[in-house]
């Protein structure tokens, strides 16, 4: 019933092409990029201003509805994971920049902004936005606030937080509000802080105050194969404990070798049992110094042979690679788990020691692919969805894969976020206590507890319930709903 | 602050400090070396203050994996000579570091150094923290690896907070790799020199560590490989004749360490000064410099400005004329900043203007946000109570 009237109520605010209630389209929207958890959403509004996000916000509140934020859906953790009795606020049609300021070196966006659309929209100024997923196509600035998204170059960089230097922020209250700003300091608590990473349970951003680097004068970028993971992992250490702080290090095994190989054909070598790709940049002076070092480096730990891209092109191709790897999985199997789990980066020969054992142990394989530089594993389980139980022990594997990770001193996440997924793991990494304060802080921002509930801390309905590839939302199971 | 009446608790730990917090229902100040205890607004009142100086123990520390984890009460130089023994350091250069500065205290202020510029604040190099509330209650957030997004990240919400939500008893932070040169180079600058060098250089292929405009002058600092400092060095000064001017004098200092030191201490002011702690877009430095000077004749006070000149970040120490004088100075720049769309924080003034000098300005857009979560997080409102912006 107060759904009916809000749908009739967000008509007249929205207009009849910014709500949608019923029919193929609402099915769009009932998963993100963790599509093994669906639930359609009650109502999907599309509002174009800020005042709009605010008026379905208060009037959310007013009902007693839920609400859920929703940028490009491209979150690998069910943050966006729509509620059946709620409204899924999607913030698509809000993509313009709004200010670009080159000498001060910052920009303006509205949170439907593609990440790569900020950099390309200031590259002819030689300046870019530093945080790049992997999803950065595709992937909005406003998701990227919600989950402090990373990349392959935060190892030197920082993530989201340490670029979005303030929001224009919706409350659950339905006010509008700024959060730091484009000038340092604002005095009070860093609220921005705390909201960047939050999952979209504390409130709306609706503009986003990014910082633009300027692009390094120099770039240097070398691929180097190994015959296992752990000496690898040798190259790793070495190159740190050097003191050197390279933009990228990313490394692959050899079952993603194989699956990135036959989908781009970068030319990586299905010989090797795992590859590293390194990267420098700064000045060139400083990039020189350090290549040489970093070369020395891989070659003591073992290395069979080194490549290094001799230009802009082949450089973005060895990216292209990498970037393909989850994507190219699909050629080594019909169905995966992706986990993103994070290990002190000097545990990284033993982890992956331990996660071939445990491959081996249940007879799942285990593709590697790792932002190595900061221990932020990648392990993809493949399996096959057609045979019964595959999918629930491969997940129980990616499961005990990330307990594995904190048990080694690390975290159930490192970029991917808490989400729907692993709401349930979040006692492995923290006490009772420690979440119940947590909980003090999202009541501060939601007391009514409507800003996508259900994500992040663990409920008993939720850790319950067994997730997998595809299940009936309960709703349907009870013939209460039906998908189309 | 007047802490006259207060009994001091000297914890040794986690558990000390929470029962310390437990013993009494009064109002509670946390202090480290107490090098910033005149940063905010006095609290109402001080029951108990937690000395955090017998908390000074390494926790953890894995250079290989670039961490450390130290208790809220160690001294930043102490830790930093721990860490230099493997080449690294805690990538911040605050003032009072020579008084015995701590780690903790470092961070409930969030203060930092010129060295931000590169390398940005406490808030950028915390991965984890341990923390107290005033009911007792104890968390952690974070944890010991640099890339985590598990969880809300509470050490932002603490960090800058002045001890007014509770108190940090352990901290987990990321370290760098010293350098292995550094060159300081110094020019002639007025404000508006200073600013178009800035926006030169953030033009140009080089990557300053500092760019500090104090004394009618610009110091410049590059750090890294020794190869590439000459580099940067020799492009600067082709970077600035070509952009700037051609007759800019650009000098080598052969006393760095004399000169940010002299540069550092400067952000902390002494006895006798207002301290005003404002900031602006950095191409703003003209314009506030200005309104600085301008201000300072109308208030009949003698007024010095340093400058963060790319972040934005500006020092204002104020001396002479009578406490009255220094409240009207800050009004008044205050207004030209806030107008710009900057905002100005006292930091230190002198013992008459305490208590009628306006500390924080103007309340923040979200402070209803912000007197939401003190009241979850110190409920009975114990934790240096009106210390903070908005009267939390």
């Amino acid at each position: 019933m107060a759904i009916a009237q809000l749908r009739d109520e967000f008509t007249g605010l929205l207009g009849a092409d910014g709500v949608i209630s019923a029919g193929p389209q609402l099915r769009t929207y009932e998963c993100d990029g963790l599509t093994g958890h669906r639930v359609r959403p009650a109502l999907v509004v599309l509002p174009t201003t800020a005042e709009q996000v605010a008026a379905v916000v208060r009037a959310c509140r007013r009902d007693g509805v839920p609400f859920v934020a929703r940028g490009s859906g491209t979150g690998l953790s069910g943050g966006a994971l729509p509620h059946a009795d709620g409204v899924l606020v999607v913030l698509t049609r809000m993509r313009s920049i709004l200010h670009v300021d080159l000498d001060n070196r910052y920009l303006i966006a509205e949170p439907g902004v593609t990440n790569a659309a900020i950099s390309a929209a200031v590259a002819e100024h030689g300046l870019y936005y530093a945080p790049d997923p992997s999803s950065q196509i595709v992937c909005s600035i406003g998701g990227n606030v919600a989950e402090n998204s990373g990349g392959v170059h935060c190892l030197k960089y920082g993530f989201t937080t340490n670029h979005v230097q303030g929001l224009e922020f919706v409350t659950t209250a339905g006010d509008i509000v700024q959060l730091g700003g484009a000038v340092a300091d604002a005095p009070g608590y860093d609220l921005r802080g705390v909201v960047i990473g939050s999952e979209g349970t504390l409130g709306i951003a609706t503009k986003v105050i990014v910082r633009l680097l300027r692009r390094p004068e120099a770039v240097e970028t070398l691929l180097a194969d190994f015959d296992t993971p752990r000496e690898a992992g040798d190259a790793v250490t070495a190159i740190t404990t050097a003191g050197v702080v390279p933009a990228g290090m990313e490394m692959m095994d050899e079952l993603a070798i194989r699956a990135c190989e036959e989908d781009a054909g970068v030319g990586l070598n299905l010989e090797a049992g795992a590859v590293l790709i390194v990267e420098l940049d700064g000045p060139r002076a400083e990039v020189s110094a350090l290549f040489g070092e970093v070369r020395r480096h891989c070659e003591q730990a073992g290395a069979t042979s080194i490549r290094i891209a001799q230009d802009a092109e082949e450089r973005a191709l060895i990216w292209k690679g990498r970037k393909a790897a989850f994507a190219a999985m699909g050629r080594l199997s019909r169905d995966y788990f992706v986990q993103d789990g994070v290990i002190p980066r000097t545990r990284l020969g033993a982890v992956l020691e331990r996660i071939a054992q445990m491959s081996e142990e249940t007879g799942y394989r285990v593709a590697n692919v790792f932002h190595a530089g900061d221990g932020n594993l990648h392990p993809l389980v493949l399996y096959d969805g057609r045979n019964e139980g595959e999918a629930d022990e491969a997940e129980q594997l990616a499961i005990r894969i990330v307990e594995l990770c904190v048990e080694s001193g690390g975290s159930i996440t490192g970029e991917h976020g808490v989400g729907t997924d692993k709401a349930c793991s979040m006692p492995k990494m923290f006490g009772e206590e420690d979440l119940a304060l947590m909980k003090r802080l999202r009541e501060a921002f939601d007391p009514d507890g409507l800003c996508n509930p259900g994500k992040l801390f663990p409920t008993p309905r939720l850790c319950g319930e067994r997730p997998g590839p595809y299940r009936p939302h309960p709703l349907e199971a009870a013939g209460l709903a039906e998908r189309l | 602050m007047s802490t006259d009446t207060a009994t001091t608790a000297r914890p040794a730990g986690l558990a000390g400090a929470r029962a310390a917090m437990l013993d009494t229902t009064g109002p509670i100040l946390f202090r480290g070396a107490g090098t910033k205890l005149s940063w905010g607004a006095e609290p109402a009142g001080v029951d108990v203050v937690i000395d955090t100086t017998g908390m000074t123990a390494l926790l953890a520390y894995n250079a290989a994996d670039a961490t450390v984890a130290v208790q809220a009460g160690m001294p930043l130089a102490q830790l930093q000579s721990t860490l230099a023994a493997h080449d690294q350091w805690l990538a911040i250069d605050p003032p009072h570091a020579g008084d015995g500065a701590t780690v903790g205290g470092i961070f409930a202020a969030g203060d930092a150094g010129p060295r931000r510029t590169a390398h940005g604040t406490m808030r950028d190099l915390v991965i984890g923290a341990t923390y107290v509330l005033s009911d007792g209650s104890v968390g952690r957030t974070g944890g010991h690896v640099i890339k985590n997004v598990a969880g809300y990240d509470m050490a932002k919400l603490l960090c800058g907070s002045l001890g007014t939500l509770g108190l940090v008893v352990e901290l987990v932070l990321r370290v760098h790799p010293r350098p292995q040169a550094a060159a300081t180079l110094r020019m002639p600058a007025d404000a508006t020199t200073a600013s178009r060098v800035g926006v030169a250089l953030g033009a140009a292929p080089v990557e300053p560590v500092a760019l500090e405009w104090a004394d009618g002058a610009l110091w410049l600092e590059y750090a890294g490989q020794a190869a590439a400092v000459r580099a940067q060095v020799e492009r600067t000064a082709t970077v600035l004749a070509e952009r700037v001017s051609a007759d800019l004098p650009l000098d080598e200092v052969d006393d760095p360490d004399a000169v940010w030191r002299r540069l550092t201490d400067g952000l902390a002011g002494a006895e006798g000064q207002t301290v005003v702690r404002g900031a602006c877009l950095p191409t703003q430095l003209p314009l506030a410099a200005r309104a600085c000077a301008d201000e300072a004749e109308r208030a009949g006070v003698h007024a010095e400005l340093q400058a963060h000149v790319l972040v934005g970040v500006l020092t204002a120490r104020v001396s002479g004329g009578d406490a009255g004088g220094h409240a009207a100075f800050v009004d008044g720049w205050r207004a030209t900043l806030s107008a710009l769309g900057g905002h100005a924080v006292v930091r230190r003034t002198v013992p008459d203007a305490v208590g009628s000098i306006d500390v924080w300005g103007p309340r923040p857009s979200a402070i209803e946000l912000m007197r939401q979560v003190k009241r979850r997080l110190d409920p009975a409102g114990r934790c240096a109570p009106g210390r903070f912006v908005g009267g939390l």
